[in-house]
């Protein structure tokens, strides 16, 4: 995070924490802990963070390793490209988060075919 | 027999045929044709991709018993219908998800410059067939065809024996351009063709909208 930049705010859906707990993520637990430190340094950049498109437009992945990605959303980004319209979360219904929050949704596997153990660094 | 596309090739042939697919429908039609119809669409678009030495669909063709066949084209129609972008019946109708993603993917991938080849290819299969909606018209033109591109011997797919192989994916070697997606739209279509991943998905929107979420 560059110096002086205010810190994130960051909030966990119910899904994600039940997810930590799951048998195949269980052991990852501490490396998607990591990943997120890493995430919060720049949310729209850190961690391969890409903004998804189409019918999850408004969504943004990142990476954990070349198997697993943190599917989450930034509420700055949300209200100036106005994504509340296609997908809303509570904060885009009444408000009350600052600009500066990540909400982090879940975990996704996109490529299951991908061996355990190759890791991404960053 | 095993599919050896990469996932990334999978998910890209799906959306590369649903946006051929799409485009190749009477304007305003939400009916895409019946599976022999598009079929022999994707048949076309695949030869007239490496007819032009561009690599963007990853599909293999061998002559059955209506004429080209791909296993992959199957794949491609059941992750479609699973994402609810198609509805697979008698006739395969586009959703209105289905709809938008083909012209996002359209608008977004295929318009770029350096896909320009792929989307030339798939544009001159679309425009013909568009307004030729018969499955008739398109599989006696496709049966007219030489069994190979270039082939001089006369043989036609009319003519070729049950099993027959008629098309490869182009070799990277071959290929003199490659389909190019930007790796939001990869993870964007990853998403998208994992039914699990977008119910949890659901589910995790729902929890913050009831306030069930934890702040650091």
């Amino acid at each position: 995070m560059p110096e002086g930049a205010p810190a994130w705010d960051v909030r966990y859906s119910r899904v994600f924490r039940r997810q930590l707990s799951m048998a195949d993520l269980r052991p990852l637990a501490a490396t998607i802990e990591r990943r997120i430190g890493v995430l919060l340094q720049d949310p729209y950049q850190a961690a391969g963070a890409e903004r998804l498109r189409n019918q999850f437009a408004g969504l943004r992945s990142a990476r954990i390793d070349r198997r697993w990605r943190i599917i989450y959303r930034i509420c700055g980004e949300c209200r100036q490209l106005g994504d509340q319209r296609r997908r809303s979360l509570d904060c885009c219904l009444v408000g009350g988060t600052a600009d500066r929050t990540v909400n982090i949704l879940m975990v996704s596997d996109h490529y299951s075919d991908i061996p355990e153990g190759f890791e991404f660094d960053d | 027999m095993a599919d050896l596309r990469t996932l990334d090739e999978q998910r890209i042939d799906a959306a590369l045929l649903l946006a051929l697919w799409s485009r190749a429908a009477p304007a305003g039609s939400d009916d895409l044709g019946d599976r022999l119809r598009l079929m022999k669409l994707a048949y076309l678009g695949a030869r007239s991709c490496a007819e032009r030495r561009a690599r963007g669909l990853s599909t293999s063709f061998y002559r059955w018993r209506w004429g080209p066949l791909s296993n992959e084209v199957y794949h491609a129609w059941e992750q479609l219908a699973a994402a609810r972008l198609l509805q697979d019946d008698e006739h395969i109708v586009l959703t209105e998800d289905g709809a938008s993603l083909a012209d996002d993917f359209y608008d977004e991938v295929l318009r770029s410059e350096e896909n320009a080849s792929i989307r030339a290819a798939l544009d001159e299969v679309a425009e013909r067939w568009r307004a030729q909606p018969s499955t008739g018209a398109i599989m006696d033109y496709v049966y007219s065809l030489p069994a190979r591109s270039g082939a001089g011997n006369g043989e036609t797919i009319s003519s070729t024996a049950l099993g027959a192989g008629l098309l490869k994916p182009l070799s990277a070697r071959a290929a003199q351009s490659t389909i190019s997606v930007d790796p939001g739209w990869l993870e964007t279509l990853a998403l998208l063709f994992n039914a699990p991943a977008r119910a949890r998905l659901r589910e995790a929107e729902a929890d913050f909208r009831a306030g069930r979420f934890q702040v650091a």
